[in-house]
């Protein structure tokens, strides 16, 4: 078990890391600074990728920390199921500890399986259960042996890394035990795997119409909106296409290694990368008329889109925005904030990839000036004032540091209500933008109290 | 009876860990920064979480212990993590927080926090309070009655000075169960008394949205100050069962009787609170007093047409579970079906239900079949959508809903609140059945 454990922290913890040299990965991929930290554990990355399966059954494998204070708060939606509602925990106590609980998780895994009848059984571990040696991969196989159901390890303790380093976890617990199990009952014209799209906010939603209209079907998808069966037979996709994720990359190259399933990287935020990504897939699978197809759907739509966004657009021109959010969904924000006639004034390198930095560079034509490193909330706030910036996008956990420094904020985090992706997701972005910039609340709270005006 | 039903697992955890309440308690604290000994998802969940209940910035720090340190179990990560925040902040405290796993590694803080102090002399000015939470231990509200009592115990002067001019002074022991208006009340109806309090932790300062600037320590709660003037005080009141052990410290260290106040909620415990004030202090009641009881009396008599033979049930930690459980049964005559808590301590299996469980989400869902309604956390939201029954959020977390925080449960404040709350409740059910 340990062993395990060790073999998956020596992988490199970002992808960044791979081209560079030893010297340079240690710089790259420093760990993070003792009460200096922001960000989650790789137990938190595992469940963000898995959690969205919701006919499946998710089984967190320790004390109370790693589930009472997280469960129930996913921003995905789906109709397949309701268990990513659910926080199921061995709720581990001291004499558990001690005396090890395995069997109490065997005994959970039957109690969950008999009353709630899951498609399938994740089993999570967390640092106590990490530590202390609880073996999940063999009571997985004894437990699929015996019900019948199909019980996945996933060896995630949050002390081995970043959420990132989680995610791929999650990849690792999929392609050696989920993908490939099942073969499907027929295969359509052009299958392909979605990777990396949560569904966060019903963000799927958004864009499969668009499949659906071209023919494509997103034959499995990993994971937002997904049943558990379709993740099995995801080895008969033609395409991989991995959304907005640098960690699942490694899922889609081990697919491709695996069943020879190629792969390409998207974005579904912006018209622009919208049209791009459809036409490269098209492309990809090798269709000329899906090529055509595609592009005339995004010329319609994009003439419909620009139509209905036209009341916005006036408002939102020329308005100076601070981006502060993660990895590869800066720089397919920046675009689209660009389509809406926005000029962004910053935007931050947490979390991206060279590949990603190289994007967003592009965006502010090699001026790294554009570029802002790490910060706290008050680094945010200072450079908004600094640059007279309209409004902040990021992510939830700025937006009451946001609301404090009273300046209008969209979120664009986890947790949101609102879905920003293909046509109907740029509509409602900026709708968003409007909806804020507009606001009279700003006005009305930035004036002074009457005993803080001073007369003559 | 308090039952424990026999499952291997937990199902929708009621319960939170104990860092969470700790965590809580120390946001409460002017200028302190929580910092959480461990790897960093504990905090970062915790902080996501917090932020959302109150929302509010929620400023907590992690050790961010990682897999060789793990193994290996140095304390660089913890005196690395110390130094930093106080490089960077500059608290006036720092309130330490253990997890489960630095507990399981055995780590012996006494002995880091010594080595720290010899190695780092240069920090000498900034006390650190450290509390034993593991998360395979207590709840959320035991958490935060030993964040409150660890703080005590470090940081009362040791020989306190009475200073007979300050007679008047008061320490209140809020309980985690208290909402902002219900601190706001109880100060207003002690300074209204002529008495001085001091409150600890004052979450509705630095948690109810009076701190309009940007910050990154929380801010007007609780002082360092306040909590050395403690020591002075005449008297302590405890809110909830949990605090009693900080009371205790109180009473052992400077000799401070306490009265304790199982629930300030409902006419009777009001009542109680109104007379120990006017035999404490030989004062009139105030007339705005006077004039919220008669409200809160009306509102009751109001809303009983629609109280008669309903039925609920009740899931909170235990000081929070028995303040409403207490009221809503004894004083509006709704009969409790079930009631869910989390740890064994308060008063709450005093209370007259046909079932009290050591539980969960789960427990409540199965046991509360003939429910009219339900109190819980919102987490308790897909459960009701299932089962059809309405649901008054109370407790951690409330994720979906503005201005849960700024209800008052306590006093004649909080017998109309709750009387109006829930009668709105009892009598849409009744409309729909006439219907
Ligand atoms: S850091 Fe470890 S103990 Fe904390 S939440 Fe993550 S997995 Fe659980």
């Amino acid at each position: 078990m340990r062993l395990a454990i060790q073999q998956l922290t020596e992988e490199p913890s970002c992808d960044h890391n791979q081209k560079k040299t030893a010297e340079q990965k240690k710089n790259a991929c420093k760990k993070p600074t003792p009460g200096a930290t922001a960000g989650g554990c790789a137990f938190d990355g595992a469940q963000i990728v898995l959690v969205p399966i919701a006919d499946a059954a998710h089984i967190i494998h320790g004390p109370m920390t790693c589930t009472g204070q997280s469960y129930n708060n996913r921003g995905t939606r789906t109709d397949k199921g309701s268990f990513h509602q659910y926080g199921f925990t061995t709720d581990l106590s001291e004499l558990d500890i001690v005396f090890g609980a395995e069997k109490k998780l065997k005994e959970s895994v039957r109690y969950v399986v008999e009353k709630f009848s899951p498609k399938a059984v994740f089993i999570y571990s967390t640092c106590v259960t990490a530590m202390s040696g609880e073996d999940i991969g063999a009571v997985s196989k004894e437990m699929q042996e015996e019900l019948k159901v199909p019980v996945i390890p996933v060896d995630s303790p949050g002390f081995s890394g970043s959420k990132n380093l989680g995610n791929k976890f999650a990849g690792f617990s999929l392609i050696n035990h989920v993908i490939g199990t099942r073969e499907p009952e027929k295969i359509p014209m052009f299958p392909i795997n979605l990777i990396g799209e949560y569904n966060i906010a019903g963000e799927l939603y958004q864009v499969e119409p668009l499949f659906e209209e071209l023919g494509i079907t997103l034959f499995s998808k990993m994971t937002g909106n997904a049943g558990y069966d379709e993740i099995c037979h995801a080895h008969r996709s033609k395409l991989s296409v991995v959304i907005c994720s640098q960690a699942l990359i490694s899922l889609a190259r081990q697919m491709k290694d695996k069943y020879e399933i190629p792969f390409m990287e998207g974005s579904f935020y912006g018209m622009g990368e919208t049209r791009k990504t459809l036409v490269k897939i098209a492309e990809n699978l090798g269709s000329d008329i899906l090529k055509k197809r595609a592009e005339e759907l995004c010329d319609r739509k994009e003439k419909e889109t620009y139509e209905k966004l036209a009341p916005y657009l006036p408002i939102l021109k020329g308005k100076r925005v601070l981006v502060y959010t993660g990895g590869v969904k800066s720089w397919s924000v920046l675009n689209q904030l660009e389509e809406l006639g926005m000029e962004v004034v910053k935007s931050s390198t947490r979390k991206s990839t060279e590949d990603d930095i190289a994007r967003i560079l592009e965006y502010f034509e090699g001026n790294e000036d554009g570029l802002m490193p790490k910060g706290d909330g008050k680094t945010i706030l200072n450079l908004m004032k600094q640059y007279d910036a309209h409004l902040l996008l990021a992510g939830g956990r700025n937006m009451y540091n946001a609301m404090k420094g009273k300046v209008p904020f969209v979120d664009v985090n986890q947790e949101r209500h609102f879905a920003f992706a293909g046509y109907d997701g740029t509509l409602e972005l900026a709708r968003r933008l409007v909806y804020t910039l507009t606001s009279p609340v700003f006005e009305v709270t930035t004036r002074p109290a009457p005993w803080e005006v001073s007369f003559g | 009876m308090v039952k424990i039903i026999e499952k291997p697992l937990a199902v929708n955890p009621l319960k939170k860990s104990q860092i969470m309440g700790a965590i809580t308690a120390f946001l409460g604290m002017h200028r302190v920064m929580p910092l959480v000994h461990g790897a960093q998802g504990c905090m970062a969940f915790t902080k996501n979480f917090l932020t959302q209940h109150f929302r509010e910035v929620t400023p907590m720090q992690s050790t961010a212990v990682f897999d060789i340190a793990t193994i290996i179990g140095d304390d660089s990560n913890l005196h690395q993590g110390i130094a930093n925040v106080i490089d960077k902040q500059n608290p006036d405290f720092i309130g330490l927080v253990t997890t489960g796993m630095t507990e399981v590694r055995g780590d012996d803080m006494k002995g880091s926090m010594f080595r720290f102090r010899e190695k780092y002399p240069q920090y000498a000015e900034t006390p650190v309070v450290s509390v034993t939470t593991p998360d395979f231990k207590g709840d959320a509200e035991t958490g935060f009655a030993s964040a409150v009592s660890a703080t005590l115990a470090a940081l009362l002067p040791i020989e306190p000075v009475r200073d007979y001019r300050t007679r008047k002074l008061i320490n209140i022991l809020a309980g985690m169960h208290l909402n902002a208006a219900d601190i706001d009340w109880i100060r207003r109806v002690f300074e209204d008394f002529g008495l001085e309090v001091i409150v600890l932790p004052d979450i509705s300062s630095s948690m109810g949205g009076q701190v309009t600037r940007f910050y990154t320590l929380p801010e007007e709660g609780t002082t360092i100050d306040m909590i050395h003037r403690m020591a002075q005080a005449d008297f302590t009141i405890a809110i909830g069962g949990c605090m009693e052990q900080a009371a205790d410290i109180l009473l052992e260290k400077c000799c401070i009787p306490y009265k304790k106040f199982d629930s300030l909620t409902g006419i009777t415990y009001s009542d109680e609170l109104i007379s120990w004030l006017m035999d404490y202090t030989g004062r009139p009641v105030p007339k705005w007093l006077k004039v919220q009881r008669q409200r809160g009396v009306d509102a009751l008599l109001d809303a009983h047409f629609s109280f008669g033979g309903k039925v609920f049930s009740i899931a909170a930690e235990p000081d929070l579970l028995y303040s409403l459980g207490n009221f809503i049964t004894r004083e509006m005559g709704i009969k409790l079906e079930c009631a869910v808590t989390t740890a064994r301590s308060g008063a709450f299996e005093e209370l007259e239900a046909e079932n009290i469980i050591m539980g969960d989400l789960g427990d409540l869902e199965e046991y509360s079949k003939k429910s009219d309604f339900i109190l819980a956390n919102s987490n308790a939201v897909p459960m009701c959508h299932r089962t059809h029954q309405p649901l008054y959020k109370i407790g951690f977390p409330i994720k979906d809903q503005f201005g849960h925080f700024h209800r008052a449960f306590v006093g004649y404040a909080g017998v109309m609140q709750l009387a109006f709350d829930i009668g709105n409740i009892c009598l849409s059910l009744d409309i729909e059945k006439s219907h």
